[in-house]
């Protein structure tokens, strides 16, 4: 299991919740796609949400999770029956990682071609690599299960 | 030097100047790519001798110095590679082109198209244990641009390595004999 504590400075109480696999990246399982990883990349063969811009920008992002429902929203407060994902904004303006609130108030992120972790909250992950929490966005939940 | 964990243990049971020469080999040794070559390289019959004795392990020795077949050569190499990317790659980023963009994978995509077969033999490893990790880059960058993955495909990186190695094998590229003697994990 990789230290993740060196590359999250903040990321406090965390646990793991699956094991690792190059099934599925951040950006699709931010929608509960555990089948895709996600990637803009002009080489054949990934992913990538149709009519979607190939790159890493903000506003590429919030388009595509405003296709599957969600909008903007002022922040991470757990709401009921409301689902919500943020956008992680770097130091370049990009994204870098996307998390996903979990029914319980706690955040979820799958790292990298790594493991799935739940952490307290958006800010466990602010870091050199992903940069900071920025765009808050939620939608009605779709699966009251999950 | 071949590290020791990979050493085949056909060759830990040969005699200590076999064995010594195995872990001495460079990594890159004399090419062989046809018989004709090898013939052309040996030339004694005492020599191909040895060579037809060694080759249920797949290694050969040239006035004592150990010469690897080329394909046995290419996926040491690229085994060296691909352990170092795992390590030296960025943690944690889901992109598959900053993962990529690491010293020791640009090094796999200069191995060019000896790296193909290895990419293709890799992936049936790792796809035999799970999903398979990010080699499409450096096969698309290898194979100068071969795109077997159906659009209906895109994304699942198993249904990705599957349809690379039904690629490989319509093109004759996957060596089922590469790779069976020298660990594929790492």
């Amino acid at each position: 299991m990789p230290e993740w504590e060196a590359l999250f400075p903040h990321l406090g109480r965390w646990v793991e919740t699956s094991s690792a696999t190059t099934d599925y990246n951040c950006y699709a399982f931010a929608v509960k796609d555990l089948d895709r990883w996600w990637d803009p990349l002009p080489a054949p063969g990934y992913y990538w949400p149709s009519g979607a811009p190939l790159n890493h920008q903000i506003s590429t992002f919030i388009e595509i999770y405003k296709s599957y429902g969600y909008a903007p929203c002022a922040d991470g407060a757990l709401q009921h029956d409301v689902e919500k994902v943020v956008i992680y904004e770097n130091a370049s303006g990009g994204c870098d990682h996307v998390a996903r609130q979990l029914p319980d108030g706690r955040w979820t992120s799958k790292i990298g071609p790594d493991e799935d972790i739940a952490h307290e909250t958006p800010e466990s992950l602010t870091s050199n690599s992903y940069g900071r929490p920025a765009h808050f966005m939620a939608r009605r939940k779709v699966d009251l299960n999950s | 030097m071949v590290p020791a964990s990979q050493i085949p243990q056909a060759i830990l049971t040969a005699p200590t100047s076999v064995a010594q020469a195995v872990v001495t080999a460079p990594t890159r040794a004399q090419n062989w790519r046809a018989p004709e070559d090898r013939k052309a390289v040996i030339g004694t019959s005492t020599q191909v001798q040895r060579v037809r004795a060694m080759s249920f392990i797949g290694l050969a020795t040239i006035s004592g110095k150990l010469v690897l077949p080329q394909q046995q050569n290419d996926w040491i190499e690229f085994q060296g590679y691909a352990r170092a990317w795992r390590q030296s790659r960025p943690k944690g980023s889901s992109s598959a082109q900053q993962l990529a963009a690491d010293l020791n994978y640009l090094r796999i995509i200069e191995m060019s198209d000896r790296a193909v077969p290895c990419l293709l033999k890799q992936l049936e490893n790792e796809l035999a244990v799970g999903a398979p990790d990010h080699w499409f880059i450096a096969l698309w960058a290898t194979t100068k641009g071969a795109n077997p993955v159906p659009p209906e495909s895109q994304g699942k990186m198993r249904e990705m390595a599957k349809a690379w190695i039904e690629w490989g094998r319509k093109e004759g590229l996957l060596d089922a004999g590469m790779g069976s003697a020298i660990s594929a994990s790492g």
